[in-house]
């Protein structure tokens, strides 16, 4: 056998028997690692709101970039200061646009990390409206933040606010 | 033994050329391959696929459920394509299922030995370290494609298996779908390098193979458990063995070639009826009129050929509806209303581990792009729509009245034919729900296609010269005989443009009725057509040309193409921080600005005016392509995926850390 030949031929069988090694044969052997987990334990836990701080504008809807011709809604973040977060209590912040028959919700999930910086920002992603949408001049919105804890029955409601939603561009 | 092997090896890929285009392809369209969903359509295949493996045409169960769909039961199983017929539920593109049943089979025998991400993983490298092999011998560095090709193999692996997460075998069928997908388009790029190999040199063939497979939205589909891929390898093998059987001196081997050429009209139908009518149709008109000889001893083998191919079809049909002439297609559609037998388990055993129906995957990927659904509609499906796709006048009729719906769109709804073809946009046909301009047009999505406006002048040039050989004055009642000796002595390459011709302009018209259409993203329809349309390209002297006189500065400028300027638009579009929607935009509007110039440079390049630098050809062909190759990798890895869910685990790896949506 020529060199090369065995060189590929060795490549292959390394490839052949780490796989079966891995596989369900040969058992206590496992090359691959679990999936990362992406939630623990969401909605179990408590948490006490302080404050809930809106910006009075920064709500808009504007164009969209590179032709894309949708208009997008820009959002300022909505400050929740928080303390005493046990668990994994989880905070929805819903911004509720009635007249486009829209409601946009980002959901977070509150852990040590809220904790120790004594609230956090909320903010709701990039997200598309039909180009009809930006007929008009503004809209009227509401933001609302809920809490869902084992505090009480379900979910409560521990801001709820009117903003204006500007249409630019 | 070895002799077989390379006789078979050479029947199927003909040269090293193709097979290292193969191999490449595989390479390249496996980075995108991820265990998600981007259609609903993908939950009816793939749930068929699993009754198959079980020795079945029904879906009793839904195995793979959309978690978008609320409702328990039957109702989870109620996605676009899914029909009922005597309280059995059935699927669709059955011949795509059985093409990758063996796949399947292979899959399962892998896991029960081996873990499969690994194998996965190691097949991969493996088709790569197999690539470096087949491109060392080409430029005679056999030795050191090797060497080089084992120590790269090796690297990748030990850096796959270190950064490998589990793979759940419940992804087997899903993946098997897959896997016969991308096999079909690898065939797309060996069929079209022989082909445009055969009329002028290997080189220009190797370009239009690595093109079609680099640069076209093949590779978008390839990935995905979608018919596309898979009919358009048909439509390409039927063009290979059409010009094949004008191309040889024998008439034995071109009658054989001629019905060849048939026998993917039955197996398209099989997968998706109308798609095989519609390649049929353009092998009925152009074949006849073109061959050296119609004698019944010609016509035998043909016939014989296109009916053998469409047994199984039949056979398909009649065990589903009873009726050979009926397909899946055309039964009710499932609402998730009717009543229907289903399974009392939802699990099935894909080999040691299988977690079953339960383990529930990620539903639709979080883009949240999965709403759509193909055009067949309900509403298509209408009682008068069977009735008359299922007699052969009526057929016929219903084609026709297609084609002048086509045909009238594109004299009173212009707007629209510009949609489809030029510029997407936002169209609220197009965005139907979700909202985010996430569709290309033709030429946003494959912009080398934008070569064609040269044809005209090409063509102007060929009428002339008919014009000056013709005799006028003849008389009309001999017209059909000197057309059809005009087409006899039509050349090969002549009649196979006539073949393209014929079968792009029914597939355009056939669906330009439903288009622009929501969920096509790279007009989905129209890709058999696309490797067709690269193929009118490369009969251009002024597009062969640049890449075959100047194919360092095209190689030069693609790879830095794709590896600078792709680094620079992923870190544009991150600092943008663009939406989806905007990022596929910012595509579009990339490929129609390198397509302008190109298109350019092709039309002057053609009407021989003066003749421009090649290097300057090149350089615009390998930005076009950079862009496009770019496009297809960030769609497949980013736009429209978790990248969670990546098959390659270091192309997963890479592209967690991109992050781009």
């Amino acid at each position: 056998m020529n060199p090369e030949r065995g060189a590929v031929y060795g490549v292959a069988l390394v490839m052949v028997l780490a796989s079966v090694a891995s596989g369900p044969l040969v058992s206590g052997a496992d090359l691959t690692h679990e999936p990362e987990a992406l939630a623990l334990d969401p909605g179990n836990g408590s948490v006490t709101v302080t404050s809930v701080e809106v910006p009075d504008d920064g709500f808009r809807l504007e164009r969209g970039k590179f032709g894309s011709d949708a208009y997008y809604l820009e959002s300022p973040p909505v400050r929740v200061n928080v303390k005493d977060v046990e668990g994994q209590p989880l905070v929805n912040y819903k911004l509720r646009i009635v007249e486009a028959n829209v409601t946009n919700l980002r959901i977070y999930f509150l852990g040590e990390e809220e904790e120790e910086a004594g609230g956090l920002d909320l903010k709701i992603p990039r997200s598309s409206f039909e180009p009809s949408d930006g007929d008009k001049d503004s809209y009227e919105a509401e933001v609302i933040v809920v809490v869902r804890d084992n505090k009480g029955d379900g979910p409560r409601i521990v801001h709820r606010e009117n903003v204006t939603v500007e249409v630019v561009g | 033994m070895s002799t077989i092997v390379d006789r078979l090896l050479w029947t199927l890929f003909g040269d090293r050329v193709g097979l290292a285009i193969f191999l490449g392809a595989l390479v390249f369209f496996a980075m995108t391959w991820r265990t998600n969903f981007l259609l609903n359509d993908n939950f009816t295949i793939t749930n068929t696929m699993v009754g198959l493996s079980e020795g079945h045409l029904y879906i009793d169960r839904a195995f793979y459920k959309s978690t978008e769909v609320p409702t328990g039961g039957a109702g989870t199983l109620a996605s676009p394509g899914t029909t009922v017929h005597d309280g059995r539920l059935y699927g669709e593109n059955y011949g795509q299922l059985f093409l990758a049943l063996p796949l399947l089979f292979g899959l399962k025998a892998l896991a029960a030995v081996a873990d499969l991400r690994i194998a996965v993983a190691g097949i991969w490298c493996l088709l790569f370290l197999g690539f470096c092999v087949q491109v060392g011998t080409i430029f005679d560095r056999r030795r050191f494609g090797i060497l080089a090709g084992c120590g790269a193999a090796l690297a990748l692996f030990v850096v796959n298996v270190a950064v490998a997460p589990d793979l759940d075998v419940y992804w087997i069928a899903f993946m098997s779908l897959h896997s016969g997908s991308m096999v079909a388009a690898g065939f797309v790029g060996v069929l079209l390098h022989r082909l445009v190999g055969g009329m002028y040199s290997r080189r220009a063939g190797a370009f239009a193979g690595s093109i079609a497979v680099l640069a076209t939205p093949v590779g978008f589909w390839a990935a995905i458990p979608m018919r596309h891929a898979t009919t358009a390898v048909m439509a390409m093998a039927s063009m290979y063995w059409f010009y094949r059987s004008r191309s040889t001196d024998s008439a034995a081997w071109a009658t054989r070639f001629r019905a060849l050429a048939y026998a993917p009209v039955g197996l398209t139908a099989w997968i998706f009826s109308p798609e095989g009518l519609i390649l049929l149709v353009a092998l009925v008109v152009v074949d006849p009129l073109t061959a050296r000889s119609n004698a019944p001893r010609r016509l035998l083998p043909v016939g014989a050929v296109l009916a053998l191919s469409l047994v199984p079809f039949f056979l398909t049909n009649l065990i589903v509806s009873g009726n050979p002439l009926r397909p899946p297609l055309l039964l009710d559609g499932f609402t998730g209303q009717q009543t229907v037998e289903l399974a009392e388990s939802a699990d099935v055993n894909f080999g040691d581990g299988s977690s079953g129906g339960d383990a529930g995957g990620p539903g639709p990927d979080d883009g949240g792009s999965a709403g759509g659904g193909d055009g067949s509609g309900s509403g298509e499906r209408t009682e008068a729509f069977v009735a008359a796709a299922t007699s052969v006048p009526s057929l016929v009729a219903l084609f026709l009245s297609k084609i002048a719906e086509a045909l009238g769109i594109f004299v009173t709804q212009p707007e629209r034919v510009y949609h489809t073809f030029v510029r997407t946009g936002f169209v609220d046909r197009a965005t139907l729900g979700n909202g985010e301009p996430i569709n290309l047009a033709l030429l946003e999505a494959m912009p080398v296609a934008g070569v064609l406006v040269a044809l005209p002048f090409v063509a102007v040039d060929r009428f002339r010269t008919v014009i000056a050989a013709g005799t006028p004055t003849a008389s009309v009642r001999s017209l059909p005989r000197r057309i059809r000796a005009a087409g006899r002595d039509l050349s090969p390459e002549r009649s196979t443009d006539l073949f393209a011709v014929a079968y792009v302009t029914f597939l355009v018209l056939s669906y330009m009725p439903t288009l622009p259409l929501h969920a096509q993203y790279t007009v989905r329809y129209l890709v058999p057509g696309m490797p067709i349309v690269l193929y009118g390209a490369f009969r251009m002297a002024a597009v062969r040309r640049p890449l075959v006189s100047a194919t360092d500065a095209f190689v030069w400028t693609y790879a830095g193409g794709l590896l600078i300027g792709g680094q620079v638009a992923v870190a544009y579009l991150a600092f943008v921080t663009a939406t989806m929607g905007e990022m596929v935009q910012f595509h579009a509007l990339l490929s129609l600005a390198l397509a302008a110039p190109l298109a350019v440079w092709v039309v002057v390049s053609t009407t021989e005016r003066f003749e421009p630098d090649p290097r300057g050809g090149a350089v615009l062909f390998g930005l076009v392509a950079a862009a496009t190759t770019l496009f297809l990798l960030l769609a497949g890895t980013q736009y429209f995926t978790s990248p969670r869910d990546l098959v390659i685990p270091v192309v997963r790896t890479v592209a967690r850390e991109v992050s781009l949506v």
